[in-house]
C-alpha cells in the first residue's frame, strides 16, 4: 500500500476529524431516556426539553410543600462540570419554590455535602440545604424568636454508566410538622420517590 | 424518545447514540491503519493504540468502569509518540508538542484529583 502524500493525508486526516466531530455532535444531540421515579402518583408532574445541545429533559414533580426536579443530561462521563448548569436551574427552581411555599424571608444555608453517597446503585454528589423561618414563640411581652428549620433541600447527582446520562435530582421536603401533622406523610411520600428514582 | 438498539444479545442493548460515541474514534483509526500498513510503522502503531484506547474507554464506561481514567491515557499514549518521534529527529516540533502534551496531562490528572 503506498503512503498518503502531502495534500491527500491532510485532506484525509481532515475529513476524519470531520467525521469525529460529526460522531460527538450526534452523540450530544441525541434524546435522553429520563430517569424516573417508580410511583409518584400523587405528585404533578409536567415535564420537557430545555436544551438540545447537549440533550437535557427535565421533569418537575409538585405536591403542596413538596418540590422534586429531575434532569437526564447527555454526558461523556461524570465530572461535575457536566452537570452544573442542570444543577443551578434546579436549585433555583427549589429556592424559589421554598420561598413561595415556606415565606419569602425563608434563610437557606447549606447543611452537607457528600461525594461519594451511595445512590441507586451508583455513587453520586449530596447536597443538603436547611430551610429556616424565625418565628415568634411564647406571648408578648414574654415572646422569644427561634430559627426554626422549615424544610430541607437536597440535591443528588449521578452519572448511569449504560445510558450516558448524567442525573440531577432536587428536592425540597417539609421538615416542621408541628402545626401541620400532614407533612410529616408529605415527607415520608416525597422521600420515597426520590429514592425509587433510577436511570430510565 | 427512545432510540434502543438490540445487537442480538439481549445483555448487550447498547443505545444507538453510545455506538455512535464508541465510533467516534474509528476515523482517525482507519488513517492510522492506512499509515502503519503503507510502512509507516511507528506513526500508525500509535495511531491505531489511541483509537482503540478511545473505543475501549466508551465500552469499558458503559461496563462501569470510571471515565475519568481514560483521557489521560490517551495523552500518554500520545505523548510516548512525540518523544519517540522526536528521539529518532523530528526535532523541537515534537519536543515542544509532548510538553505541551504532558502540562496537559499534569493538569487533567491535578483536576481530576481536586474533583
Amino acid at each position: 500500500m503506498r503512503p498518503l502524500s502531502g495534500r491527500r493525508r491532510l485532506a484525509a486526516v481532515a475529513s476524519a476529524y470531520a467525521c469525529v466531530m460529526l460522531c460527538y455532535c450526534a452523540f450530544f444531540a441525541a434524546p435522553v431516556s429520563p430517569a424516573a421515579p417508580l410511583d409518584a402518583f400523587s405528585f404533578v408532574v409536567e415535564e420537557g426539553v430545555y436544551s438540545h445541545f447537549p440533550h437535557i429533559h427535565e421533569t418537575l414533580y409538585t405536591n403542596g410543600k413538596a418540590f422534586i426536579g429531575v434532569a437526564t443530561i447527555r454526558t461523556i462521563s461524570a465530572p461535575s462540570a457536566a452537570y452544573s448548569m442542570a444543577f443551578e436551574r434546579l436549585d433555583r427552581y427549589a429556592e424559589d419554590f421554598a420561598r413561595e411555599q415556606y415565606g419569602v424571608e425563608v434563610d437557606i444555608a447549606i447543611e452537607s455535602s457528600e461525594t461519594g453517597y451511595a445512590f441507586s446503585g451508583h455513587k453520586a454528589v449530596r447536597y443538603t440545604y436547611g430551610v429556616f423561618k424565625e418565628i415568634a414563640i411564647g406571648l408578648p411581652p414574654f415572646e422569644t424568636t427561634q430559627d426554626v428549620r422549615l424544610a430541607e433541600i437536597g440535591a443528588i447527582a449521578w452519572f448511569c454508566n449504560v445510558d450516558f446520562e448524567s442525573v440531577v435530582v432536587v428536592y425540597v421536603r417539609p421538615a416542621y410538622f408541628v402545626d401541620e401533622p400532614a407533612l410529616q406523610e408529605l415527607d415520608i411520600r416525597t422521600m420515597d420517590v426520590v429514592a425509587s428514582f433510577a436511570c430510565h | 424518545m427512545n432510540i434502543s438498539a438490540s445487537f442480538g444479545d439481549p445483555g448487550l442493548n447498547l443505545d444507538i447514540s453510545i455506538a455512535v460515541l464508541a465510533l467516534a474514534s474509528a476515523p482517525l483509526g482507519l488513517v492510522a491503519l492506512h499509515d502503519f500498513m503503507s510502512g509507516e510503522r511507528e506513526r500508525g502503531l500509535f495511531g491505531v493504540a489511541s483509537a482503540a484506547w478511545s473505543l475501549c474507554g466508551v465500552v469499558l464506561v458503559y461496563y462501569g468502569a470510571p471515565g475519568l481514567l481514560f483521557f489521560p491515557g490517551l495523552l500518554a499514549i500520545l505523548i510516548t509518540a512525540s518523544l519517540r518521534r522526536a528521539r529518532r529527529g523530528g526535532g523541537r516540533l515534537q519536543y515542544a508538542k509532548a510538553t505541551l502534551l504532558a502540562v496537559l496531562l499534569c493538569l487533567t490528572t491535578v483536576g481530576m484529583v481536586l474533583m
